[in-house]
């Protein structure tokens, strides 16, 4: 599946955004009315093809984000930890050190996070690894039969600082909720929603939504709702950039990983010197945080935190099937 | 026939609140109806209604008011609540009566339930989710609503307010312009009630969806679908539910940037409740009522992208969307605006509670001078007389040689002047509506009282000078002649303004202005004096000063911080990044403290401060491709700065009697900001 969805456009973008194609990277693509991009020309593959960005009108105008302040940072934990955007590294894959090094350079340096195996790091990272999500190869059984994982984010903060280590469990995207409504009780801060691992049964869109409301439904002792101190990471190989973020950020994301789409971007090899990573990495990002503050521009919102994260009023589905559109909670296109 | 074909004039939603002071006489209801058909051009047939509070209780007994198809649907419903929370039902009578096709409003007497906020929900639920049949619509014990579809003079007339209702400790009022909900049930006009609260909107939330996920996660299954709506809800829940404060709430709703909170402790409440954020467009007015104090609030969106003025005289606290709103039925308030992302707080018994130090910093009376209309002048008097009419007349006069020309009793005309060519001097006695000047080239304008939104939009020469403040976006893509104001002027100012060739306009504001100064500037010069203020230490400008300036010069007098100037990358970015700097050993440990210790981290101070690598990373955060860096200076003016403004200072003095002011300004530091 994941071959296909590179298309040469999508990877010129994603290249130009990073500066391994044209003249400057760090920016935001320019295309125009005329795209190719699904659902009207190119064949949509997914649900996220179906769902458009209801955008600002007169009466709530667009914000132009080079001259007006919109706010692309999330926190995560209850507000223990603030992320300049809402987006993990996935580099499970990555097997040079060096190369996880400058990555989480880059990460640390944009605030955000990074995800790796346990195994991956070494002494160094750890050191400043308040934005490293290390997964632990243990699976552990979840009531229905599937498995999950469990991940942790380091104690060891950063300057000045000593975090609390936080749990977080890797599940599959699956369609029933019971599970992750369990590991929230039991305790874990997070639930990271990985398309890509065994037992998927649903679409990660119909996964990260259902979950965002049933987290919503349920309460914890004190009464208040679960979601409130939960937060939901979704991740699949078939993101292909800010877009699909932005737009698995309104169905209930916190945050969404990034994983082949910034190697794309970047044109990663394992035998590229480390400053050219570095360069490129960075200049992606920051053009993926570009973009987002243009779709939210768009949108008539000013901040991810508080008025996209959830809001499936900002998006209609065009040619969707009307009990998917229930299951995401977001109205047809018109409605 | 004039509600059949409604004037061209459209603009947003009106809305209106007045609260009284504990020792004032209370409200008749023809105090916010006067002052809401003021701007009935604000509203359409679609929509409007009041709210009033009474701390006293409205009437003494609990009861539901509703919407419903038929008296039959409110005997059902009646039944449905006794049957299924077991209260005994008392009265049930008609406001209006429904008519075919039409829905009336009902009076449901009932006993008394602590549990009545849930009650509601779930006959709400019931009775209007599918084939809409009756919804209720209030039910605090001190709060009345009456609303409707047409103007706010129809629904005082179909509620017969001026005599069924008593007079009121506060009341809310408004008119509607629906735009992305329909208007043709009553169920969609304002004020929306919840528990003790009442609110009047005039906006478009992007939020909506956001709020709506946070309302049904604390228990919200029923809605009409208008963001409006919501509003209510949240102030309702989070201060009778969560035990917030009404500022914590106002603040929380507010959503004031987070660059800019320093440590707020509203911080940790945006994290818990994210979801009540309100993002968008919008002016909120919200009434409330404890049992022992009445609450005026008053919220604007961070951009301030709605018009929103406060008032105060001797009996009562207004809020509105014009100043003619207030000065249909008070001439000697003193009237200011609210900054962006602020709101404003009153109550009967204690008063302005926030924002007490904006009051006292910014409002000190400027010596306002109220010339009678002079002789040999042409007097017209405007009341009564619509826009065009005034216009007309105006240009009758000019075309026919009359130099000078009075217009006494203005009160929210918008347009004076606009397409109308000729030499002559228009003075304005009364409060100017929106887009005075608009496409000026010739004419001379002199307003003594305040102005409103939008005066001199595209204007191209001539001259407008205003003997009190002016509002929200003032010399917008301003091209030549010049604007003075004497007092403040709100957001905004002198955004696109340009300049060709000889054709340079001049801005110059005598007081203070909030954000967006000069943003997108190509031309011109605007100079604000910071006169007036009792705080000298606060510069007299807001946010995001020049933001895409790439031309022209702005003078601030005093020094403004670096971080008010342009667009900058989020503090905690910044140092974020400055962080990763030190882990990778571009920057000491020592360095970073000594950056994080420091309020400023522009890129002009990072230039001059770190060391080259770690200002070309650091720099990134900064730039793009549309960046154009500005030169910021903090100087005495100079010779060449005296020759260019100068003059305009000189004359600004004269007109306004400020001269030994302007004198002792001119030799104090200004802050000159042009791009590089």
């Amino acid at each position: 599946m994941s071959d296909s969805i590179w298309s040469n456009r999508v990877k010129r973008l994603l290249r130009e955004m990073s500066g391994a194609e044209g003249r400057q990277g760090g920016e935001a693509p320019i295309v125009s009315m005329g795209t190719t991009a699904p659902p009207m020309v190119e064949v949509p593959r997914f649900i996220l093809d179906h769902l458009v960005s209801d955008g600002a009108q007169v009466t709530r105008p667009s914000i132009d984000p080079y001259r007006e302040p919109i706010e692309t940072h999330v926190y995560l934990f209850e507000g223990q930890l603030r992320l300049s955007m809402p987006v993990l590294l996935s580099c499970m894959r990555l097997r040079s050190q060096s190369h996880l090094h400058t990555v989480y350079s880059v990460s640390y340096r944009l605030g955000l996070l990074m995800m790796c195996s346990e195994g991956q790091l070494s002494h160094k990272l750890e050191e400043w690894g308040k934005f490293i999500v290390r997964v632990s190869e243990e699976k552990h059984r979840l009531k229905d039969g599937k498995y999950c994982k469990e991940a942790r984010l380091m104690r060891r903060a950063g300057l000045n600082e000593t975090g609390k280590v936080q749990r977080l469990a890797i599940v599959p995207s699956i369609f029933d909720t019971g599970a992750v409504l369990e590991l929230v009780r039991e305790g874990y801060a997070g639930i990271i929603i990985d398309e890509d691992i065994e037992g998927s049964d649903c679409p990660l869109e119909v996964a990260v939504s259902r979950t965002d409301r049933a987290l919503k439904e349920s309460r914890d002792v004190a009464g208040d709702p679960l979601r409130w101190r939960a937060s939901i990471i979704a991740i699949s190989s078939r993101v292909r950039g800010s877009h699909d973020a932005f737009k698995l950020l309104g169905l209930g994301a916190d945050i969404v990983g990034l994983d082949e789409t910034w190697q794309v971007g970047i044109e990663y090899s394992e035998g590229m010197p480390d400053e050219d990573l570095s360069d490129r990495l960075e200049a992606f990002l920051l053009a993926v945080q570009k973009e987002l503050k243009l779709l939210a521009g768009a949108a008539g919102v000013s901040s991810l935190y508080t008025s996209l994260i959830g809001n499936r009023e900002l998006f209609r589905g065009i040619e969707l099937d009307a009990e998917v559109r229930r299951l995401l909670g977001v109205k047809a296109a018109g409605e | 026939m004039s509600d059949l074909f409604p004037s061209q004039v459209k603009s947003g939603c009106g809305v209106f609140g007045i609260l009284r002071k504990y020792d004032a006489p209370k409200i008749p209801s023809v105090i916010p109806l006067t002052s809401i058909e003021c701007v009935r051009y604000r509203g359409s047939r679609l929509g409007a209604g009041f709210a009033r509070f009474d701390q006293r209780g409205v009437t003494g007994r609990k009861r539901l008011k509703v919407f419903a198809d038929s008296l039959k649907t409110i005997f059902a419903l009646s039944r449905y609540i006794a049957d299924n929370f077991g209260l005994k039902i008392g009265e049930v009578f008609e406001e209006y009566q429904s008519e075919s096709g039409t829905y009336g409003s009902y009076v449901v007497e009932l006993e008394h339930s602590d549990d009545l906020d849930r009650i509601v929900r779930e006959v709400n639920r019931t009775f209007s989710e599918g084939n809409f049949s009756a919804r209720v619509y209030c039910w605090g014990d001190y709060v009345d609503v009456s609303k409707g579809v047409g103007y706010p003079k129809d629904i005082h007339e179909l509620y017969n307010l001026a005599e069924r209702s008593p007079p009121g400790d506060l009341w809310l009022a408004h008119t509607r312009q629906p735009t992305n909900s329909p208007g043709m049930l009553p169920v969609w006009s304002h004020p929306f009630s919840s528990g003790e609260w009442a609110i009047v909107h005039n906006g478009d939330i992007s939020s909506f969806g956001s709020n709506m996920e946070f309302l049904f996660s604390v228990g919200y299954r029923s809605f009409v679908g208008t963001d409006s709506e919501v509003i209510a809800y949240l102030l309702d829940h989070l201060t009778s539910k969560e035990g917030l404060s009404i500022e914590e709430a106002a603040a929380l709703l507010c959503n004031g940037f987070e660059d800019f909170l320093n440590g707020d402790p509203i911080l940790p409440l945006r994290v818990k409740y994210r979801g009540a954020a309100l993002d968008g467009p919008f002016t909120v007015v919200a009434g409330h009522c404890d049992g022992s104090d009445v609450y005026l609030l008053a919220l604007t969106d961070r951009f301030k992208f709605r018009p929103i003025v406060i008032g105060e005289d001797d009996h009562y606290y207004y809020v509105a969307s014009e100043e003619a709103e207030i000065r249909a039925v008070s001439s000697r308030a003193r009237v200011w605006t609210l900054g962006p992302g602020d709101f404003f707080l009153a109550s009967m018994n204690r008063g302005v509670i926030h924002p007490t130090e904006q009051v006292k910093i910014y409002h000190t009376p400027l010596t306002f001078h109220q010339p009678r209309p002079r002789d040999g002048a042409v007097i017209i008097d405007t009341v009564g007389s619509d826009y065009r009419a005034l216009n007309s007349m105006i240009r009758s006069y000019v075309r026919a040689g009359i130099k000078e020309i009075d217009l006494v009793n203005v009160n929210g005309q918008r347009y004076i002047g606009a397409g109308i060519e000729g030499d002559a001097k228009i003075r304005i006695y009364g409060t100017p509506g929106n887009c005075l000047a608009n496409y000026n080239q010739t004419l001379h304008f002199e307003v003594f009282g305040n102005a409103q939104d939008d005066v001199g939009d595209a204007m191209y020469g001539g001259s407008v000078v205003i003997h009190g403040d002016c509002r929200d976006v003032l010399g917008q893509v301003l091209q030549g002649g010049y604007i003075y104001v004497m007092g403040d002027a709100g957001n905004r100012c002198g955004i696109q303004m340009r300049e060709f060739r000889d054709r340079r306009p001049f801005l110059i504001i005598g007081g203070k202005v909030d954000d967006y100064l000069g943003e997108y500037m190509a031309g011109g010069v605007i100079v604000v004096l910071g006169l007036g203020q009792v705080r000298t230490d606060r510069p007299p400008v807001g946010r995001y000063v020049a933001t895409g300036m790439v031309g022209g010069r702005i003078y601030i007098r005093g020094r403004v911080p670096l971080k008010r100037i342009g667009l900058n990358p989020v503090r905690a970015d910044v140092l974020q990044y400055l962080e990763g700097l030190v882990m990778d050993g571009l920057l000491t440990a020592e360095q970073y403290e000594t950056l994080r210790s420091m309020e400023d981290l522009s890129y002009i101070t990072l230039e001059e401060v770190l060391p080259s690598g770690a200002y070309k990373a650091v720099s990134r955060l900064f730039t793009n491709k549309y960046f154009k860096p500005l030169r910021v200076e903090y100087r005495y003016l100079t010779h060449d700065d005296l020759s260019l403004i100068g003059p305009h200072l000189n004359s600004f003095g004269s007109l306004f009697n400020l001269t030994r002011e302007i004198h002792e300004v001119t030799s104090e530091k200004f802050t000159v900001i042009e791009p590089r």
